[in-house]
């Protein structure tokens, strides 16, 4: 299988009081086709920063550097023109809040149907028809009724699937979700992931999730991608990483989560807090919380080293046992 | 047996939905439609329940932030409910709040020593030299350090924040404590260190906890017994292993199903429940979940299920079981 | 999330680092340089009103001989007379200085009165909503219903020409925007948790609305004063200039204008140094509290 997508030594700068400081350093993935990957991670972590880099949504004062290959060509290279051709249309995004993304003056058919004339350059009436389809696809009742409805007449659960047939309208390949659930409640959240599992695979759509809930990103996810402090920790297929946690960053994240079953043991929380972009530590980012620290970790970063097939984390511990295995 | 330290019984509050330049009222939307709990000292009772349920509105008419439009709400035995403004600024050393938003919940113009002097000022507790004193030892106790005392809100991480707020409500020495999502703004790192301090000082100070929050393995991982609602109503209450090892309302089980666990190999039976919550301004006849209930029958629609013993401790309102 | 929630993650993990208040508003204060210009005119402006007696050149209700020609008429810009003498020989420049007093005094009192008032019932209207509100809001309604020149003018008609009076007029007719103002404010932040806690603790309501909520909403009623000060000012000139302002022959720049009109054929000065320094001074009035909108504005907050 190729990949959709694939980031390569991803760098995103922010200027903040005129000196330029990294959100995001050596980011590198790839998403194959039809498959799901997990960016997981805390607030501040720069999942979210990623996202917006590969549809070029930054604003102008960021700078970004790396390559972000979609199909083999480099985003970061496009024209305008050219970009505009691929968001929407190639790849789309749904974000987090459903009550805002959605524009309140304008009836929802118009919305889905807007990217459908601009890139598939259908006409109002057959774009009105194919809205009314997606609308049934997302499993909104009643949807020849609903598609003249203005966004305020939905409730949060009913207007992401909105958001999901306005990101489906085109048959993108890849489909970006930036917390797509966060804001709704469980038994929704339930229906969405649902739905955006059974669309994935009807159209052979690769997703890209970003969240911050381990447990969406069980269900949902193939492969997965741990960032702290703008770099990942630790990628590999979901199984390894939830079965098999190399990184102690992975491990503090997994102990810290209260579980729905078995003994209720006390929980084990990664003490102190995320350092500031402003002073980052020099060596490993999490060296300063990490519970097995060494002094070479305060000193130099690790890279990221082979853990298992597809596996890798960033960790001077993990040197030591690619020593021992070999 | 021990008396229990608060007692709700049948608490309703309504909020009416005007309408027009005469502001009539034309309807009314029921937050929370007829709760009965009691709350044993010392011990943590969990609330659940989706946005929409009641269970913020529920915590605020305890406290009288908001008037309840009937029903009771007995601390130590003295009715809460028509104390008169002075009895009740007394009344609030006993019941303290905190809240879910770390950012909303802190005056921005204030130090965090001014926010926590603040109540100790109203209530005329301590000397001015033993205010500050005891500034330090709260600060210390909620894990932050007491230098901070000249530092405004937003220099501080929301986890930290939200140290204060505990803080806050502990400056009056409260025997109830209401917290309201007090983890639901925080990363998940954070959130233990937060779950891990609440545990201690409820060990440490004697606190009893009703505990809001619509996060399933949270409520599990602190509360003693777990009361679950829906619409407003109350669908289940019992010990917390009890509820999640064996859940009888349908809307738990969809609700325990509908979480995402982290392993990736457990496969369990999802139940995913159909359309969303109804309005609680026109709720259903009959069992209010009955719309949404893969489990519903004919009854259901036309009678509001009694709340009674399903097992013993074991408190339902549903049909299936009467 | 969205892009500036994107940035503002990362300029929020920057704001544990330490900086006060003050460095960041005059770090803003740069990025805004017409609230310089506004800033430097008002400065000046209170400079002539607290130092006129050190700045005039003569008594400027003396009546000069030299001030006027022979057949009566003023005479122009001289040395003796820097800009001019007016219809009875007295030294225009030293007026103008004097009569900044009077703009100013009435900016500052009149609304100081206002926004006593309406900060007040704003605050009382939006905190406790329902009837009281209601009944608030439509006195506020009626007040802001007025012709405010036309109410001010019977208003000082009947209680007679005087400084306090027009003072009391200005005073009593300006508030309704405040309160609007002031409530709307109230309104949003009176949901926030922090006001929500204050309750819980116990604190009285007038604690909650002067040491909780006033704090919270003072930006928007500094802005607001600032730019109610400017349109005092001129609604004293316009009293003055109608006659019924203060009395000749205290200098006020309404009065003297409207002495000028009457001559501005052969003595222009008259008319046009009053004239500009009415128009300097409000416009200081209006930069500072434009800028200071732009300052106190979260959104262009810095970091």
């Amino acid at each position: 299988m190729s990949n959709v997508l694939e980031v390569k030594d991803l760098e995103i700068q922010f200027e903040i009081d005129e000196k330029y400081y990294s959100a995001v350093k050596d980011v590198s993935f790839y998403i194959r086709e039809g498959e799901t990957l997990g960016l997981v991670g805390e607030s501040g972590c720069g999942k979210s920063v990623t996202s917006l880099s590969i549809m070029r949504l930054l604003q102008d004062t960021a700078k970004v550097s790396g390559a972000i290959l979609y199909n083999g060509e480099n985003l970061l290279e496009l024209g305008p023109a050219k970009m505009r051709g691929i968001r929407g249309n190639e790849i789309s995004m749904i974000f987090q809040e459903p009550m805002t993304s959605l524009n309140p003056v304008h009836r929802i058919g118009r919305q889905i149907g807007e990217s459908l004339m601009l890139h598939k350059g259908l006409s109002a009436s057959e774009a009105r028809l194919e809205a009314i389809e997606l609308l049934r696809k997302v499993g909104i009742p009643r949807p020849d009724e609903v598609v003249d409805d203005y966004p305020h007449q939905f409730s949060g659960g009913m207007r992401q699937r909105v958001m999901i047939a306005i990101a489906m309208a085109c048959q993108p390949k890849l489909l970006i979700a930036d917390e797509p659930t966060t804001a709704l409640d469980v038994t929704i959240q339930a229906q969405i992931l649902d739905l955006m599992r059974k669309l994935a695979a009807e159209n052979n759509m690769a997703i890209l999730l970003i969240t911050h809930d381990l447990g969406v990103v069980a269900e949902m996810c193939d492969r997965v991608a741990v960032m702290y402090a703008g770099k990942i920790m630790e990628q590999g297929p979901v199984r390894e990483v939830f079965r098999n946690p190399q990184n102690p960053y992975t491990i503090g994240l997994m102990n810290s989560i209260p579980k729905l079953e078995g003994p209720r043991m006390r929980l084990q929380p990664i003490e102190g807090n995320v350092p500031s972009v402003r002073n980052m530590p020099q060596g490993c980012r999490f060296a300063a919380r990490c519970p097995y620290v060494m002094d070479i970790c305060r000193e130099q970063d690790p890279g990221l080293l082979g853990a298992g097939p597809e596996h890798i984390s960033r960790c001077w511990l993990q040197a030591d046992r690619e020593v021992q295995t070999q | 047996m021990t008396e229990a330290l608060l007692d709700v019984q049948d608490l309703k509050k309504y909020f009416p939905i005007r309408r027009g330049v005469l502001q009539r009222v034309v309807g009314q939307v029921r937050a929370v439609d007829g709760i009965t709990f009691s709350v044993m000292p010392g011990e943590t009772l969990g609330v659940v329940g989706e946005s929409g349920c009641g269970k913020s509105t529920m915590a605020r008419t305890i406290l009288r932030l908001l008037e309840p439009t009937s029903g009771k709400v007995e601390f130590e035995g003295k009715n809460v409910v028509g104390l008169s403004k002075n009895e009740m600024r007394a009344m609030r050393r006993e019941m303290q709040i905190v809240f879910q938003d770390p950012y909303a919940s802190l005056n921005p113009r204030y130090t965090i020593g001014k926010t926590l002097l603040e109540p100790m000022e109203i209530h005329h507790l301590h000397t001015a030299s033993a205010r500050k004193q005891r500034v330090a030892d709260l600060l210390d106790r909620v894990g932050l350090d007491p230098d901070y005392t000249n530092r405004f809100a937003h220099e501080f991480s929301g986890g930290q924040r939200q140290r204060i707020g505990i803080a806050r409500a502990l400056t009056v020495n409260p025997k109830l404590l209401i917290l309201d999502e007090p983890v639901a703004a925080l990363d998940v790192s954070v959130q233990s260190q937060v779950l891990n301090l609440l545990k201690d000082l409820q060990d440490d100070l004697d606190l009893t906890y009703i505990f809001v929050a619509h996060d399933l393995s949270v409520v599990r991982y602190i509360s003693d017994r777990v009361l679950v609602l829906y619409l407003g109503h109350m669908a289940e209450l019992a010990d917390a292993d009890e509820v999640f090892a064996d859940p009888l309302h349908p809307y738990t089980r969809a609700l325990l199903s509908a979480v995402p666990v982290t392993d990736p190999d457990q496969k369990r039976e999802r139940i995913i429940l159909k359309g969303d919550l109804p309005s609680p301004a026109n709720p259903p006849a009959g069992c209010p979940f009955h719309t949404r209930c893969p489990a519903a029958m004919e009854i259901c629609s036309k009678q509001v299920p009694a709340w009674q013993e399903a097992k013993p401790g074991h408190l339902v309102a549903c049909h299936l079981y009467q | 999330m969205s892009v500036q929630n994107a940035s503002a993650a990362i300029g929020g993990a920057s704001k544990s680092q330490k900086k006060s208040r003050g460095a960041l508003f005059w770090k803003s204060v740069r990025k805004f340089p017409m609230v310089y210009v506004g800033g430097l005119i008002v400065f000046l402006l209170v400079i002539c009103a607290v130092f006129a007696p050190v700045l005039a050149l003569h008594n400027p209700i003396t009546q000069y001989q030299n001030g006027l020609h022979m057949d009566g008429t003023p005479v122009g810009p001289s040395k003796f007379f820097p800009f001019g003498a007016d219809d009875v020989g007295r030294d225009v420049y030293s007026r103008l200085i004097y009569g900044s007093r009077v703009s100013l005094i009435v900016g500052f009192v009149a609304t100081a009165i206002s926004l006593l008032i309406g900060t007040t019932l704003g605050l009382i209207s939006g905190y406790f909503g329902g009837f009281i509100d209601t009944v608030i809001m439509r006195i506020t309604d009626t007040i802001l219903a007025f012709p405010f020149l036309l109410f001010a003018l019977a208003l000082v008609t009947i209680l007679g020409s005087s400084l306090t009076n027009v003072l009391i007029a200005i005073g009593i007719l300006g508030w309704g925007v405040m309160a609007r103002v002031v409530r709307g404010q109230v309104l949003s932040v009176k949901e926030f948790e922090y006001v929500q806690a204050a309750r819980a603790l116990g604190a009285s309501t007038p604690r909650i609305l002067f040491r909780v909520i006033l704090p919270n909403i003072l930006g928007p009623i500094i802005v607001l004063a600032t730019l109610a000060v400017s349109q005092n000012i001129l609604v004293e000139a316009g009293l003055s200039f109608l006659g019924v302002g203060v009395q000749p022959p205290t200098p006020s720049w309404g009065n003297m204008i409207y002495a000028g009109v009457q001559d501005y054929q052969f003595a222009p000065w008259l008319m046009v140094y009053p004239g500009v320094a009415l128009l300097l001074a409000v416009l200081g009035f209006n930069l500072l509290g434009d800028g200071l909108r732009d300052i106190l504005d979260p959104r262009n907050a810095t970091h």
